[in-house]
C-alpha cells in the first residue's frame, strides 16, 4: 500500500523582479498512516511554502516548478486547480494555520463556518451538516452550543479548538499544522497537544507539524526534519533526532533551546543568518555558518544519506 | 544588595465604556484590573522576571515602572525618589535613568528615521553630548556596544533594511545611549528565531555586566525567566500568586496556577510524545472586569476550598525569600 503522502523532489520557486527566489528546492518524504512527522527550521527557510505546496496554495508569483505530490493514489501535483478544490483541499488534506484569530471570519459564526465546506464541497443540506459540525465540536472538548457564537465571544485556546474541529469535519487523511499554537499561552498549548494526540490516536490522522520550537516537536513527532534554505539537511525518528544529533545545524538547533529543568545551560548561538533565497552560496548551504566547514563543503552540495536506519543527514564530514 | 526599584500597592484600572442607556439606569462605573496591587523590590544589578500569560498585566506592570502610563493607585520608588505621581517636566530626569525595550522590533522602530537619527534623538531630547560631532560619537561607540558593526554602514540604513535581530540590536542601543541604571525589557526575545535569540540574550548579558545595569525581564517563557533571570514573581489576573528565585520556583511551585503552569512547559523531549501533558487547571481565565471574590484564581483551581471563594488570600512569606498567594500555602 501507498504511503498516505509521498513528496518527491518538490522545488517551489517565485519569480520576482529581484530574482528567483528558491524558496523550496527538492524535498522529498513520505509519510504513513497515523505518523506525525514535525518539520523545524528559523523563519524563511521555506517551512511554510512546503505546507502550501503540499495543499497546492502557492500564490504568484510562485509556482511549483518540479517534483511530485502523492496523496494515497492520487497525485496531487497534476491535478487541475478545480480538482484541486474539488477532490484534495480540506476533503483529503486539512490545515490549521498559524495565529487562530486571523483564520476565522469574524461577520460569520462559527456554525456557518464551519459547515461551509460540508454544503459547498459535499452538497449536504444545512441541518444535517449543523449535526456534525456540533460532534466535532465535542470531539475537541468544546460546547456544541458554541455553532451559534462568532469568533470574538471565544478565547484563543477555544479558537484555536474550533479551527482543529473545522479541519476535521470532511474527515481527511492528512492533517498541516503550521505553527498551531505559536500565538498560544503554555497551558492552551499544551492542551492543543493533548487533544491532537488524542484525535491521531482516535481518527488515525497523518500530520505535519511545522514550528520553529524544537521543544513543541517533542510533544508530538515520532520522526523529525530540520530544514535549512529550502531543503532537508536532516530526518530522523525523533528519539535519535534529540539523542544524536548529525548536522550541525540540527546540533546547533537543539543545544539553542532554553530548557526548563536541568542544569542551566547558556544556549548555543548559531552565527549569521540564513542565506537569502535568491543568493544561494555554493556548495553546502549551511557552510558560511558552519563551524566544521571544510574545503569540499564549499563546493560539492551534500546529499542525503542515510547514517542509521530511517535517519538521513546531508552533511559531508560523514563520507568519511 | 542595595534596593533600586520598590513598588508598593501598584494599581492600573481601566474604565470600561458605558453606553448612555446605562449611565442614566445610573449603572456603576465598571474597570478592567490590569494591574491590581502588586509590590515587590528590585535589587540593584539584579534580574528581576515577571512571568505569566497573556493579558495577567505584567506589560501593563513594566509600563508602568517607567511611567509611560499614569498608575491609579500605589507608589514607585526608584533609586530612592518616589516617581509615582512626579509631572512630566520632572520626569525627563528619570527617564534618563530608566529605559525600555519593547518586544517588537518591527514596530518599535519609527520607519521614516535613520539608525543615526533614531539614535540621536534621546541625545537631543536630553541635552547630553552637545555638538554634532560628540552626539555621532556615542551613536557610533553604542552601535559598536551592539555589535553592528562598522557602525558608519549601519548610521544611513533604515530599519526595513534590518533583519529581527538588527533591529532588536538597535532598539537596544537607543535603551543604552542615555546611560541608563535600569532597564524594563518587555519580551525582548519572543520575536526572534532561536538563533537570533542566544544572542540577544548575550548582548544583554554582556551590556549588564558592563554598565552594572538593572533589568525588568518581562517575559511569558518560564524557561527563559529560569536562565536569565535571578528573581521571579509569575502574575496572574494582575496580582503577583507566587515570587522567590527562578530555580526555587520551577523546581517546587508553591502556587497551584504555578503549578499548572510548569506542568504545562513543552520540553525538547521525545519520550513526551507517548503521554498526554498534565493540566493542573480547569476553564478559562476569569475577566478582570468582573474578578471572582475571595482568591481570584479559585474558579480554575483544582484544590479550592470554601475559604478561597470568599477571603482573598494576600502575598504572605512561607520560607526565607518566598512569596506565595494561596490559602493553603501557609
Amino acid at each position: 500500500m501507498r504511503s498516505v503522502l509521498d513528496v518527491q523532489d518538490l522545488k517551489t520557486y517565485f519569480f520576482t523582479r529581484y530574482g528567483v527566489l528558491k524558496a523550496l528546492d527538492g524535498v522529498s518524504f513520505t509519510l504513513e498512516r497515523a505518523e506525525t512527522l514535525g518539520i523545524a527550521g528559523e523563519s524563511g527557510c521555506g517551512k511554510s511554502t512546503l505546507a502550501s505546496s503540499i495543499i497546492r496554495m502557492v500564490r504568484p508569483p510562485g509556482r511549483i516548478v518540479s517534483g511530485k505530490v502523492f496523496l494515497e493514489d492520487c497525485e496531487v501535483t497534476s491535478l487541475a486547480e478545480s480538482q484541486v478544490n474539488d477532490m484534495i483541499r480540506w476533503k483529503k488534506i486539512a490545515m490549521i494555520f498559524q495565529g487562530a484569530m486571523g483564520s476565522l471570519n469574524p461577520v460569520y459564526t462559527i456554525g456557518y463556518q464551519m459547515i461551509e465546506p460540508l454544503i459547498y464541497g459535499r452538497h449536504m443540506s444545512k441541518s444535517p451538516a449543523l449535526e456534525i459540525a456540533r460532534k466535532q465540536l465535542e470531539l475537541v472538548g468544546l460546547q456544541s452550543d458554541i455553532v451559534k457564537k462568532y469568533p470574538h465571544e471565544l478565547s484563543g485556546g477555544m479558537q484555536q479548538r474550533v479551527l482543529i474541529a473545522m479541519s476535521l469535519v470532511s474527515d481527511p487523511a492528512l492533517l498541516v499544522a503550521d505553527e498551531p499554537t505559536t500565538a498560544l499561552d503554555v497551558i492552551v498549548q499544551a492542551q492543543v497537544f493533548n487533544l491532537l494526540k488524542d484525535l491521531q490516536h482516535k481518527l488515525g490522522i497523518s500530520l505535519i507539524l511545522i514550528t520553529h520550537d524544537l521543544s513543541v516537536i517533542a510533544e508530538l513527532a515520532q520522526r523529525i526534519a530540520t530544514m535549512y534554505a529550502g531543503k532537508f539537511v536532516e530526518v530522523g525518528p525523533s528519539d535519535s533526532f534529540y539523542s544524536n544529533p548529525v548536522h550541525p545545524y540540527t546540533e546547533g538547533l537543539i543545544s539553542s533551546v532554553i530548557r526548563l529543568h536541568g542544569p542551566k545551560k547558556a544556549p548555543k548561538l548559531i552565527l549569521g543568518n540564513p542565506p537569502d533565497p535568491g543568493k544561494l552560496p555554493p556548495g553546502c548551504r549551511f557552510h558560511p555558518r558552519c563551524l566544521k566547514a571544510e574545503a569540499l563543503c564549499k563546493q560539492v552540495e551534500p546529499e542525503l544519506v542515510e547514517v542509521e536506519p530511517d535517519h538521513y543527514v546531508a552533511c559531508h564530514r560523514l563520507a568519511r | 544588595m542595595q534596593t533600586l526599584l520598590t513598588v508598593r500597592d501598584l494599581k492600573k484600572f481601566y474604565p470600561v465604556r458605558r453606553g448612555l442607556a446605562d449611565m442614566v439606569r445610573r449603572k456603576a462605573e465598571k474597570h478592567v484590573h490590569a494591574v491590581d496591587g502588586v509590590s515587590f523590590q528590585v535589587q540593584r544589578g539584579g534580574v528581576f522576571g515577571l512571568v505569566g500569560e497573556s493579558g495577567c498585566g505584567k506589560t501593563t506592570t513594566g509600563r508602568l515602572i517607567v511611567r509611560l502610563i499614569e498608575p491609579t493607585s500605589g507608589s514607585i520608588v526608584f533609586d530612592e525618589k518616589d516617581i509615582t505621581f512626579l509631572p512630566p517636566g520632572e520626569l525627563r530626569s528619570i527617564r534618563e535613568q530608566m529605559q525600555i525595550i519593547f518586544q517588537d522590533p518591527y514596530s518599535s522602530l519609527y520607519p521614516r528615521l535613520t539608525i543615526r537619527k533614531a539614535l540621536e534623538e534621546p541625545l537631543v531630547i536630553h541635552n547630553i553630548a552637545g555638538s554634532p560631532e560628540q552626539r555621532l560619537e556615542s551613536i557610533c561607540a553604542a552601535l559598536e556596544e551592539v555589535r553592528l558593526t562598522p557602525p558608519d554602514v549601519f548610521l544611513t540604513k533604515y530599519p526595513h533594511e534590518l533583519s529581527g535581530g538588527q533591529r532588536q540590536r538597535v532598539a537596544i542601543a537607543r535603551a543604552l545611549i542615555l546611560r541608563p541604571k535600569f532597564i524594563v525589557a518587555d519580551e525582548p526575545v519572543s520575536m526572534l528565531d532561536v538563533s537570533v535569540r542566544a544572542e540577544i540574550l548575550q548582548l544583554l548579558e554582556n551590556i549588564k555586566q558592563a554598565h552594572a545595569l538593572t533589568y525588568f525581564f518581562i517575559t511569558h517563557d518560564l524557561s527563559l525567566a529560569r536562565y536569565f533571570c535571578d528573581r521571579m514573581a509569575v502574575m496572574y489576573l494582575g496580582r503577583i500568586v507566587e515570587m522567590g528565585t527562578p530555580e526555587k520556583i520551577v523546581e517546587a511551585p508553591l502556587h497551584p496556577y504555578g503549578q499548572a503552569l510548569i506542568a504545562a512547559v513543552p520540553e525538547p523531549d521525545p519520550a513526551n510524545r507517548l503521554k498526554p501533558r498534565e493540566i493542573l487547571i480547569r476553564g478559562e481565565v476569569s475577566t478582570p472586569v468582573d474578578l471572582p471574590a475571595g482568591c481570584r484564581f479559585h474558579p480554575r483551581c483544582l484544590k479550592a476550598q470554601s475559604v478561597c471563594k470568599q477571603v482573598d488570600p494576600g502575598l504572605i512569606q512561607v520560607k526565607p525569600d518566598r512569596y506565595v498567594a494561596c490559602h493553603l500555602v501557609r
